[in-house]
């Protein structure tokens, strides 16, 4: 039994039903249990800037915290999609155990409007744990559509 | 009476000397341990774990169905 421990954190618990030809097994229950230690938090895990409007900037804070016992390494930090989203400061950074580090994001709306989809994507040294998303989305609103809005 | 009395004697007598014939061959799923805590493990890394199950009857176990929750 192989469980991926990307997207959990705390208590894990799975259980695998076999069902047998055996009349008397029932459906036979195997459990893993665990609990997943979030070595380098990312907060928040994700980001909705909700209704936003055209050419005006919008700041968010990251923190990474470092809870192993180990050094790591933020190796790049990548955004998706380019060009609306920037993050400061830009350098490699190192957190040694229990050191905190706050990041900036900055996410400028272009003219698309409608639902925006977006990642950061923070690469790390740390071989099973190669990296981590916050998954980032707005709802960019015309110029029209914001004139409406903010008349109401 | 009587007759239901050596009818049940008969039966018994059938059964332990000849239980081959009316034994009926089944499969017998065995897990020793079915439950696995895997301790503190850290984001990321990937949990693997290996279950056996035997078979301890007489008869072919077929594993129909395998369904993670």
């Amino acid at each position: 039994m192989k469980i991926p421990t990307l997207y959990y954190s705390g208590k894990l618990r799975k259980t695998i039903h076999i069902i047998t030809n055996d009349p008397n097994a029932g459906t036979i229950k195997l459990n893993v249990s665990a609990d997943i230690k979030e070595v380098l938090v990312v907060r928040p895990r994700y980001i909705n800037f909700g209704k936003v409007k055209q050419g005006s900037t919008y700041k968010r804070e990251i923190t990474l915290t470092n809870k192993g016992e180990k050094e790591i390494s933020i190796t790049d930090i990548v955004l998706r999609p380019e060009g609306v989203m920037s993050i400061e400061p830009t350098n490699k950074i190192t957190l040694i155990p229990d050191q905190e580090k706050t990041f900036s994001l900055l996410f400028t709306p272009s003219d698309k409007t409608g639902q925006f989809r977006g990642a950061i994507i923070i690469k790390t040294d740390i071989n099973y744990l190669p990296k981590k998303i916050i998954r980032v989305q707005a709802k960019p609103l015309s110029n029209h559509q914001d004139k409406h809005l903010y008349k109401d | 009476m009587l007759k239901l009395i050596k009818y049940f004697i008969e039966l018994s007598v059938i059964f332990v000397f000849f239980p081959t014939p009316y034994a009926h061959a089944i499969p017998c799923a065995k897990v020793d341990q079915p439950d696995f805590y895997a301790g503190e493990v850290p984001q990321g890394k990937e949990i693997i774990h290996d279950f056996t199950l035997k078979n301890t009857g007489d008869e072919t176990l077929v594993i129909r169905k395998i369904k993670p929750c």
